[in-house]
């Protein structure tokens, strides 16, 4: 992947092209390979490579952005160009600031060349553990092993330079038996770090617990959230904790800060520097990322913010800005839920009559404001009786609100990572909840 | 490009590839989103590059990257090669394409007025005039505009002698107003959600859309509807106006009848299908009055499903898909055509760019009109509800079960428009729906809606795909949320 000096220079030679009276140039690239098994066999194998240079140029206070791929003389120039070309003709932005000057950062890369040296028989490897699991326990699984590269950069006319380079990995698997699935997902930015024995291990237990389900009556139920699972419902938390879509009326926290909005056991963070993340420790603005603490004891303290929103709250950026302009604003991607000590097996003993739920499934926002959420359980489902496992349980539909639902949390157990498919990161906990709400549940075709 | 391509081609042949196929593929985009009376985003992107496509032992690799240097590109193809090998290493078994023929074409859709060749300021000027109009109704506290032009140029070329380049323009636009009040958000957009309408068509189709023409109306309804009482749960008649029922037409019948899917290809992302191969020609999917096609030709209409060859350069057919509810057709590839014993592709295989392999998509699938206006329907209709664009939506990982909220709603009582509903939801099973639609309107309330954003795939391809439709009713309906 492209060095920090090459991609200085880059930067700085896409600069000089411009005579506008502030500049500045963001580099992001990424190599990414995934291989794909479905059926017991690799069914789709694919590699990209991409490096694209984005140039933000302002006269007095008007702005444009033009990108592009094409990273020679001739292309960089013509970026700049047209970057010009949109600032020259473009309304003025009140709340333009100017690009940031020289910074101090705390450095952090996550890249190992181990990963990023993974070839195709390395990732065929590490799918035939999921395939010749499946073919051993007569089920048919399907699923993914990615590996890959990334760069971010950005660069200032006013002296500001930051570089990040990362490597991910991650695997995921669902096993199928006649009439029950089970599902793992996992990522890392080391590929010693990716359990893939163990996710398979996972996913091959929960089909085979799982087989000859039976249906459950819709209605409020405790539920025990794998970590997954609570991934797909605070996904929707995010962009409401941005200063902008407070600013516009568009978020679950307008007019709320500063209330308690969630049981007091809710603690969240967001937080580049925590072990468990990873990304860039830089925002959009070059400025760099800080912590923040956005809710204390269920009470929401604080927002992440750009410079713009920052400005209309009367405080400092949080350096969670998005690159400039953008409609959505700030955004928090580091979040962090504090667990708790209670393990999963625990929850379930302490639990007379409820459902364990391994993840969620098209899950989509019903309303903003109470961030009322509707999707289907899928892949492992359970009923637990008693203090265990009694049985599967065929698919339900929830529609559940996550701000009340964060006021029923009763346990959690430790935070760990957890992300699906090319989503941010979150580090949270499994939970369980009181009365959770299902609305129906799943017929056949 | 020509080149470019050439030289992918040599070397993934001279590599070991007994199939090839190349895409070198150029995308200009242009984005802009206005929010009450600012200029909130305005970028320009631009994209250059190549994939190669390979079967070595029978097995797929694929690589791509934008490094147009000889040397990388020779190490690209080579790429794809070794990746194969690596895929050989746990095949599936043999695997039969169905054959496409060589094909040497230049395609073009047409368009009046390139919205590149526009001053800026012009496009700007637009949406900031329907901005003036929304934003200045009383109670809306945020109105957006959308406008995003794009033009693609693309070159195919495969081991097999194809020589395809299709060169196309897309336009879409669309407004929305925002209404929040006492811990309450209501929502309207024009003339559909998620950005608005997407065509290939130039500038016109702006024109067309009259989006300051809009602008007051959508702003009043949503303020109206934080006052409107709730949309009451009830079993019974529901009229779907065009755009929600192309997302109906999307996830409850476009999904499902995607062969890779039916075979299992998507299990560990987006899930199965109901359907199995022996439902075709069995299966009642509908009613008698459901009549559905697949049609990516030019003469089905500008929807950004149209092209003139897929990324397998095969042209795409008209399919009928259900015919008077019975099933009789899938979506398919030259891979997974066999498996249902067809000679050949019906041309469903896309790619959202140089950087992704193909994969079977929904390309345009549309509910054929029936019979009649929207006002005659709901004035045939006694006592139901009539809802309109597209919020929420849900379905279960084999397309059965499913709850869609739209933005709005209107009870119809006595074959009359009554009172405006907020928060409307209705849900139910795939086939059951189907099977209670009983009337389609005709020709003069068929609309072919572009959406751009059908997500599919490992990695995640946003495509863009068009569907077809008229408003129509269906009959004892779930309306409201089960339990």
């Amino acid at each position: 992947m492209i060095s920090r000096e090459r991609v200085h220079d880059l930067l700085d030679h896409a600069m000089r092209f411009s005579r506008a009276d502030d500049v500045e140039a963001q580099l992001s690239g990424v190599t990414q390979h995934l291989t794909r098994f479905a059926n017991n066999g690799i069914h789709q194998n694919v590699s990209q490579r991409t490096v694209t240079v984005s140039v933000r140029v302002a006269f007095g206070r008007r702005c444009g952005r033009a990108s592009t791929n094409r990273l020679n003389t001739e292309g960089l120039r013509e970026a700049v160009a047209a970057a010009e070309a949109i600032a020259r003709n473009s309304p003025e932005l009140p709340e333009l600031e100017p690009s940031a000057g020289v910074q101090t950062y705390e450095e952090r890369l996550h890249h190992d060349s181990a990963t990023a040296r993974c070839g195709p028989d390395g990732r065929a490897k590490l799918a035939g553990i999921a395939i010749e699991a499946a073919r051993a326990h007569a089920l048919t699984c399907a699923g993914f092993v990615t590996t890959g590269e990334g760069v971010e950069a950005i660069a200032t006319r006013r002296g500001a330079f930051a570089y990040y380079r990362l490597t991910r990995c991650g695997f995921s698997t669902t096993m199928m038996g006649e009439d029950a699935s089970g599902w793992a997902e996992g990522s890392e930015s080391m590929l010693a770090c990716l359990d893939v024995r163990r996710m398979v291990h996972a996913a091959v237990e929960k089909a085979r617990a799982g087989a000859k389900p039976r249906a459950l009556r819709p209605g409020r139920y405790a539920v025990i959230l794998e970590p997954s699972a609570v991934y797909d419902l605070l996904l929707f938390l995010q962009e409401g904790f941005g200063g902008r879509q407070v600013l516009e009326q568009q978020s679950f926290l307008t007019d709320r800060l500063g209330q308690r909005i969630f049981g007091e056991n809710i603690e969240i963070h967001d937080d580049v520097a925590h072990p468990l993340h990873d990304g860039p420790y830089f925002d959009g603005e070059a400025l760099p990322r800080k912590s923040v603490h956005l809710v204390e004891r269920g009470v929401a303290r604080a927002l992440v913010h750009d410079r713009a929103t920052a400005r209309a709250f009367h405080t400092e950026s949080t350096g969670h800005a998005q690159p400039p302009p953008n409609p959505l604003g700030p955004v928090p991607i580091n979040l962090v839920v504090v667990g708790g000590h209670t393990t999963l097996e625990d929850m379930i003993r302490s639990t007379e009559r409820g459902i364990l739920v391994t993840r969620f499934w098209y899950t989509r926002l019903v309303e903003p404001m109470k961030v009322v959420l509707t999707g289907m359980t899928r892949d492992g489902t359970f009923l637990i009786e008693d203090g265990r496992i009694k049985h599967g349980v065929r698919n339900l539909r929830y529609q559940q609100s996550v701000v009340e639902m964060l006021n029923r949390v009763t346990a959690m157990g430790p935070s760990v990572r957890a992300s699906w498919n090319e989503n941010p990161t979150i580090v949270l906990p499994p939970m369980k909840v009181e009365g959770f709400r299902f609305v129906g549940k799943a017929t056949t075709g | 490009m020509n080149e470019i391509a050439e030289l992918a081609l040599d070397a993934a042949v001279g590599g070991g590839a007994t199939y090839a196929d190349v895409r070198v593929v150029q995308d200009r985009r242009e984005e802009i989103v206005t929010r009450n009376g600012r200029v909130a985003s305005l970028a320009q992107q631009e994209s250059l590059g190549v994939g190669v496509r390979v079967i070595v032992d029978e097995a797929w690799g694929f690589a791509a990257s934008d490094d147009l240097s000889n040397e990388a590109i020779k190490a690209t193809a080579l790429r794809a090669v070794a990746i194969a090998r690596a895929s050989a290493l746990y095949r599936r078994g043999p695997m039969p394409l169905a054959p496409a023929e060589k094909v040497v074409d230049v395609w073009a859709p047409p368009f009046v007025k390139d919205p590149f060749q526009l001053p800026l300021e012009y496009r700007i000027a637009h949406l900031l005039a329907a901005d003036r109009i929304g934003a200045s109704i009383k109670g809306v506290t945020l109105f957006e505009g959308f406008l995003e032009c794009s033009r693609q140029s693309k070159l195919f070329l495969s081991s097999i002698g194809s020589r395809i380049h299709q060169d196309r323009i897309r336009t879409g636009a669309g407004i929305a107003a925002s209404a929040f009040r006492n811990g309450e958000l209501q929502r309207r957009s024009w003339p559909a959600s998620s950005g608005g309408q997407f065509l290939l068509r130039g500038w016109e189709m702006v024109e067309a859309l009259d989006l300051p023409g809009h602008a007051a109306r959508i702003g009043e309804e949503a303020v109206a509807l934080l006052d409107a009482p709730e949309c009451p749960s009830q079993v019974g008649d529901l009229i779907l106006e065009g755009s929600q029922l192309a997302l109906q037409i999307h996830e409850s019948i476009g999904h499902p009848i995607e062969l890779d899917r039916v075979l299992g290809s998507e299990a560990n992302f987006a899930g199965t299908s109901f359907l199995t191969i022996p439902d075709l020609g069995t299966l009642r999917y509908g009613s008698p009055a459901m009549n559905v096609v697949v049609d990516a030709r030019l003469e089905h209409g500008p929807a950004p499903g149209t092209m003139g060859y897929d990324d397998e350069g095969v042209a795409p057919q008209r399919t009928e898909v259900v015919t008077e509810g019975i099933f009789t057709g899938f979506l398919t590839s030259r891979e997974t055509a066999p498996a249902i014993g067809q000679a050949r592709s019906n041309g469903s295989m896309r790619a959202v760019g140089w950087n992704f392999a193909p994969l079977v998509r929904i390309t345009n699938l549309s509910l054929l009109p029936g019979e009649g206006s929207l006002e005659s329907l709901i004035g045939d209709t006694r006592d139901g509800v009539l809802m309109s664009t597209i919020r929420s939506w849900s379905i279960d990982d084999k397309r059965v079960n499913f709850q869609f909220g739209p933005e709005i709603a209107w009870e119809i009582k006595g074959g009359k428009r009554g009172r405006m509903l907020k928060n409307p939801s209705y849900g139910g099973n795939t086939l059951e729906f189907w099977n209670s639609l009983d009337r389609v309107c005709g020709p003069e309330e068929w609309l072919l809606w572009g959406m751009p954003d059908c997500g599919k795939g490992q990695p995640y391809q946003m495509c863009e795909v068009g569907h077809g439709t008229a408003p129509a009713r269906f009959r004892d309906v779930r309306i409201g949320v089960e339990a």
